[in-house]
């Protein structure tokens, strides 16, 4: 807009065009009177049926008036054809209203839907004087451009001419009732003038909506899954759950610092251990009988084997002993090995543990060093077999093509003339597993007994007996005999007829120290189930109950 | 390899080679070709040891370098280097070998195992402290039944336990409840091996 508000556009204008102004105004007062709208002759034609006449008659009156309401302008009449919706009609209305004109907002009635389908005005015919006026006044092209500029794009006063359309009765009564909603039925993001709630174009308007309604997802209905449980099966769910989450729960290593007379206590019963051990030592007095041969019927068996060996043959000890129980075990293995020697046997060693082969080396030289053939060397071994079961079992199939720790030093140990003859497992004589635990034992037994016609025998530690036992006395006896432990070796010292100083030693520290954790174990219950009754040990608790947190030696004298 | 294919791939070798095993006890033709893939496992078994051992260099290398115990890192990675070096140079049945291990590793766990011994007696002592059940009265009692027929106590041998009570503990009540016990092993590991070679099971790898 050129013109600024508050003046009249009216005085403005040029010369020229306000003659031409006044001169229209008074042309069209006379087409007024010339040119009325074409209205339907009352009298009937001639050629026309009676009924038709009389609908003519009728509603040609009510046809008249639409045609003089219609807006002279085009543009006008076209918009009336568009929907409308509310909102954008208001808003959009009111922003121009108040830029160009801040006359009251005209009212304009919304057409009806049933109006697009009216009939167009006829076209307007051009004056013969409007021709000649304008071709030798016509401005130049700037002048044009002034003249455009300075009109008023929305002329006051002409919204008072619209009058609000009317519909013919009979139109009215075609028109469908209840098809058509009263209300823009689109979702309010979908107008035009709504403005975007949310995302980058958040307040703007006239944008496409990032998540229409249209296509939002729904939610799932959610469905119960709760199971119909009776009471005995919740009972055993929530039994099972304890279960499962007091087993992923990390124990409690919570370290009660013990008082100063529970550490006494302690030490002085570690102090009555080692004195037990060590009275018989440094007395000699060989004070503790040794057992019964007929006790150990085992061992008997291992001496039986050994005794029916023929001179010089070959013999696989398979050691397996962990250092741990080297002291244990010591006596007992050099009893057996002192045995085999004196049979001169061929002894072949070989380990499936890594510190086997260096043990065996360590008895022999610390226990046997006074036999001519640990002296001589006149033994093999092999050295550690690494692989556990797979290697156990290619050794028994194979045993010159194992591959052992000997072999992977570029030496070959079955060069020697008095293994010769080895070219399986059923070759050798007898075979001797040296064991600290049943596991090692075991292997030997399940993997190699079905191939040792002459059996195995076991020599073993006191923890591995037990585990051992089954092998014994089962049916075809796949263990053919067992020696364990510092009982064992007692016994089979006495089949052998000898004596040996230091296990006769060892017996005896045995006898006194199992006499002192008897002892102690004993007066340790009697002192916590008799002479220590506090209050709280008298009432009755549940089998179930958590045990109760570590006392200690002042709460205790407490 | 893709990293998809490791998992078929390893299962297949390892069923494969599981079924040559199996199959070469029955069929005593596939016996070389059992030997030779044995044989392949105890080099892999010792190759495996020599890289827990490196994991174990490693681990307390670490150590070392964030302060987390350094000392008794330090230690142990000094000696694991000198004896490495001295076992690799002498093999392991030379002098200076042999010296470390008679002098240090078997006097420690010996001496580890007689601690172990004092510890147990001192927890039985105090076992009705901490449990007051029937269970552990059971318990106690099978432990005095089994001390008495180990031997004499402070040389007295008490006939009962020694040869009555004691042989009939061994060789009835644990033989029995041990023959249990294996058969529900072998029945593991049958279960066990059956489920590696129908691949349900994959030890070897996710």
């Amino acid at each position: 807009m050129s013109y600024r508000s508050g003046q009249d556009p009216e005085e403005s204008l040029p010369d020229w065009l306000k003659d031409l102004r006044k001169r229209q105004s008074q042309e069209s007062s006379h087409s007024d009177k010339t040119n009325k709208p074409h209205v339907p002759s009352e009298q009937p034609n001639k050629e026309e049926p009676s009924w038709l006449t009389a609908i003519r008659q009728r509603y040609s009156h009510s046809e008249t008036k639409p045609e003089a309401a219609r807006p002279d302008k085009p543009e006008d009449a076209l918009s009336d054809t568009q929907p409308i919706p509310p909102n954008r009609t208001t808003k959009a209305h009111s922003e121009s209203s108040e830029q160009a004109d801040p006359s009251p907002e005209p009212s304009v009635k919304e057409p009806e839907i049933g109006e697009t389908e009216s009939p167009q005005p006829p076209k307007p015919e051009i004056p013969a004087w409007l021709e000649e006026l304008d071709q030798p006044e016509s401005p130049k092209g700037e002048e044009i451009e002034q003249i455009s500029s300075q009109i008023p794009a929305f002329m006051e006063g002409t919204t008072e001419e619209l009058a609000p359309g009317e519909l013919p009765s009979w139109l009215q009564a075609m028109r469908p009732s209840g098809v058509f909603p009263q209300e823009d039925t689109r979702s309010s993001e979908m107008l035009p003038g709504a403005q975007e709630a949310a995302g980058p174009l958040a307040g703007l308007s006239g944008t496409l909506p990032a998540e229409p309604k249209a296509i939002q997802s729904i939610k799932p209905p959610v469905y119960s899954t709760r199971l119909d449980l009776t009471d005995s099966q919740s009972r055993h769910v929530t039994a099972l759950e304890k279960l499962l989450n007091d087993e992923a729960k990390p124990s409690d290593d919570r370290r009660t610092p013990a008082t100063l007379p529970a550490r006494l206590l302690n030490t002085l019963m570690g102090v009555a251990l080692i004195l037990a051990v060590l009275f018989p030592v440094l007395n000699q007095g060989q004070l503790a009988p040794r057992p019964d041969l007929e006790a150990l019927p085992e061992s008997k068996a291992i001496f039986d084997l050994i005794e029916g060996l023929p001179s010089g043959a070959p013999v696989l000890i398979g050691f397996d002993l962990q250092p741990a129980f080297y002291g244990e075990a010591k006596a007992v293995i050099a009893a057996v090995l002192s045995h085999l020697l004196e049979k001169q046997a061929q002894l072949v060693f070989v380990s499936t543990q890594p510190t086997g082969p260096v043990i065996a080396e360590n008895i022999l030289h610390d226990e046997l060093a006074n036999q001519p053939a640990v002296t001589a060397s006149d033994y093999t071994n092999l050295g550690y077999l690494s692989g556990g079961m797979a290697a156990l079992r290619h050794f028994l199939n194979d045993p010159r093509g194992s591959t052992v720790s000997l072999t992977a030093l570029g030496l070959n140990p079955w060069a020697n003339p008095s293994l010769e003859s080895i070219n399986g497992i059923s070759d050798f004589a007898l075979v001797v597993i040296v064991s600290s635990g049943a596991e090692d034992a075991r292997l030997w037994i399940e993997q190699g007994a079905a191939e040792l016609p002459s059996g195995l025998i076991a020599v073993t530690s006191a923890q591995a007996a037990p585990l051992l036992r089954p092998y014994l006395q089962g049916n075809p006896q796949t263990l053919k005999g067992l020696v364990s432990g510092l009982r064992g070796a007692v016994v089979y010292e006495q089949l052998r007829s000898q004596e040996n100083i230091d296990s006769r030693a060892q017996w005896d520290a045995y006898s006194f120290g199992l006499g002192a954790i008897v002892l102690l174990i004993f007066l340790g219950g009697l002192y916590e189930r008799v002479i220590h009754l506090q209050p709280e040990n008298r009432t009755k608790r549940s089998p179930h109950s958590p045990p109760e947190k570590e006392t200690t030696g002042s709460q205790r004298a407490d | 390899m893709n990293l998809r294919l490791r998992t078929p791939v390893s299962a297949a070798v390892a069923i494969a080679l599981g079924f040559i095993v199996l199959t070469s006890l029955v069929l005593p033709g596939l016996a070389a070709l059992r030997n030779q893939i044995l044989n392949w496992a105890m080099l892999l078994t010792a190759i495996a040891l020599l890289l827990g051992l490196e994991n174990l260099f490693q681990v307390h290398l670490q150590k070392v370098r964030t302060g987390d115990k350094a000392t008794f890192s330090l230690i142990l990675l000094v000696a694991m280097i000198a004896t490495f070096i001295v076992t690799l140079w002498e093999g392991s049945q030379g002098q200076l070998a042999n010296w470390i291990f008679s002098n240090i590793q078997l006097p420690v766990e010996t001496s580890l195992m007689a601690v172990l011994a004092i510890s147990l007696t001192l927890a039985a002592a105090r076992i009705m402290q901490q449990r007051k059940d029937r269970m552990s009265l059971v318990f106690l009692v099978t432990l005095f039944v089994l001390l008495l027929s180990a031997g004499p106590l402070f040389g007295i041998e008490f006939p009962m336990f020694t040869k009555t009570i004691g042989p009939y503990v061994n060789n009835f009540l644990s033989v029995g409840a041990l023959r249990g016990l294996l058969i529900g092993v072998s029945l593991g590991t049958l279960a066990t091996g059956l489920r590696i070679l129908l691949g349900s099971d994959r030890p070897y790898g996710s």
